[in-house]
């Protein structure tokens, strides 16, 4: 068995045409799940169960059913009840509302793991809530939600492969084009497992240098 | 009200202060006054509510009935139009704790700041100092506190004693009108209580209004003016350190103190029978 290069050169418009499609609509979607996670996060802290229970509906709904699932709906379920949209949105909207999900909880286990006696402190010197929440909770916060953080946004941007099945032509729809022209399958299928891990090891190792210069005062 | 003695306002006022957690009430009509430069002392078993009545003083905690004025104005509480009182402006209640500074057991230092800005930050958020200025005054605090060299540390990196040296400099930044310390050695190394009772000490020493719960008798009796005993959310015991340590009126006092002396004596008692003096040849 040979290792054909060449297949992969030639391909190699296609390949970055969808790498860049992957990386784009990951971008989109972790800006819209992290927006979105942090205010429905905010939103589960409430002492209202007319707040609390319809995010963590939300919460629940989204993270109980596969992203497959959620997708097929949205891009193929909502033409029958007159909502059609195009892959991009869908892709974009589809990464964004599960991810917000899964960021919701962080935030919120963020907030939780600020310690009750620190926000005392910060009452009885009168420092009013306002300025507890910006320059006590939130700061630390952000920095417990880091590792996670990063952990999610790595799954999403795997997850960004389901995309292919509502004809976002990303980075698996390129490769998957690419073996039905040529029915090749090792060399283009490990050009996809290189380009993600590729990504993945980079966000990882940004991840890693944040955690480190943000959480300093915990080492 | 509370009882005035040489005519002096009291700078801090309790007055028939009850308090529930639930069913369980934890503080049953308790009085106090607290006058300008005073040390007071609660102690009790734990349980008693001795933190409790501090969290109320600073209204970190709510409490249901009696009355606590701070320099003469009701904390944490306004009249409604109805005549029932409800709870107060945030506002109003952050402007009364203005003037109340507190230290706890565990510190509760903001792990996320710097010791510097640990103790300028209430002066920046709260007191509408300028940067410059709250930093030379926490400069000039840590250093009465014997910290001056870790001012640019995190306080995770300090002991435990250190640690609470910064709790007690973020307290005297504010030039607070009293101070009230919470078992503020409780979490302590034997080793490292020391240090920090010192500077209580020398606050004392220097006419800091105070009121301190502690489990440390023996700095209460060195340091006190009055020491109160607390049981059950009730005060049964008010004297001064004299009074309360060797001569308590109350039945309740006098077992307390017992078990803690018998403790004492005992544990002296076997070292001095178990640990061998090196005999020098």
């Amino acid at each position: 068995m040979t290792f054909d290069l060449s297949l992969l050169a030639r391909y190699a418009p296609q390949l970055l045409k969808g790498l860049e499609l992957t990386v784009v609509v990951w971008l989109a979607g972790c800006l819209l799940a992290v927006v979105l996670g942090f205010a429905l996060g905010c939103a589960l802290l409430s002492r209202h169960r007319v707040v609390t229970f319809p995010v963590r509906c939300y919460v629940e709904f989204f993270r109980g059913t596969p992203l497959l699932v959620q997708l097929f709906v949205a891009y193929y379920g909502g033409p029958s009840i007159g909502i059609t949209l195009n892959a991009f949105t869908v892709g974009v909207f589809g990464l964004g509302f599960y991810g917000a999900a899964y960021f919701a909880e962080i935030f919120r286990a963020g907030f939780a793991s600020v310690s009750a006696g620190q926000i005392d402190a910060a009452r009885s010197f009168g420092i009013p809530r306002g300025s507890r929440i910006r320059r006590i909770i939130l700061p630390q916060m952000l920095v417990l939600s880091v590792p996670p953080g990063i952990t999610l946004l790595i799954i999403l941007l795997k997850d960004t492969a389901i995309l292919s099945i509502v004809t976002l032509p990303e980075l698996t729809f390129q490769v998957t084009g690419m073996t039905i022209e040529t029915f090749a399958f090792v060399e283009p299928f490990a050009a996809l497992a290189a380009l993600y891990w590729g990504l993945t090891e980079l966000v990882a190792f940004l991840g890693r240098r944040a955690e480190y210069r943000l959480g300093r005062y915990l080492q | 009200m509370a009882e005035r003695s040489n005519g002096e306002a009291l700078l801090l006022s309790v007055s028939n202060v009850s308090k529930w957690f639930g069913d369980h009430q934890v503080l049953n009509s308790v009085s106090l006054g607290v006058r300008r430069s005073e040390v007071v002392c609660i102690i009790g078993p734990s349980g008693s509510g001795k933190s409790t009545l501090l969290r109320c003083m600073n209204f970190l905690e709510e409490y249901e009935s009696g009355e606590i004025l701070i320099g003469g104005k009701l904390m944490g509480y306004a009249a409604a139009p109805s005549g029932r009182r409800v709870r107060d402006a945030e506002r109003n209640i952050d402007a009364l704790r203005r003037g109340v500074a507190m230290v706890f057991q565990q510190f509760n230092l903001w792990p996320h700041m710097s010791v510097l800005d640990n103790v300028a930050q209430p002066l920046i958020l709260v007191h509408g100092k300028a940067k410059a200025d709250a930093c030379a005054k926490a400069r000039a605090v840590l250093e009465k506190v014997g910290l001056g060299d870790k001012i640019d540390e995190y306080p995770l990196r300090l002991s435990g004693g250190q640690q609470q040296r910064v709790g007690i400099a973020r307290a005297l930044a504010v030039e607070p009108a009293a101070i009230l310390f919470d078992e503020p050695t409780s979490s302590l190394d034997p080793e490292l209580v020391g240090e920090v009772l010192q500077v209580m000490k020398q606050l004392a020493s220097e006419g800091m209004t105070m009121v301190i719960v502690t489990h440390e008798m023996h700095f209460a009796a060195e340091v006190a003016d009055r020491v109160i005993f607390l049981d059950r959310g009730i005060k049964v015991e008010e004297g001064t350190p004299n009074e309360v340590f060797f001569n308590p009126r109350n039945e309740r006092t006098r077992r307390f103190l017992e078990t803690w002396a018998e403790r004492n004596s005992l544990f002296a008692k076997k070292r001095a029978d178990t640990v061998q003096t090196p005999v020098v040849q």
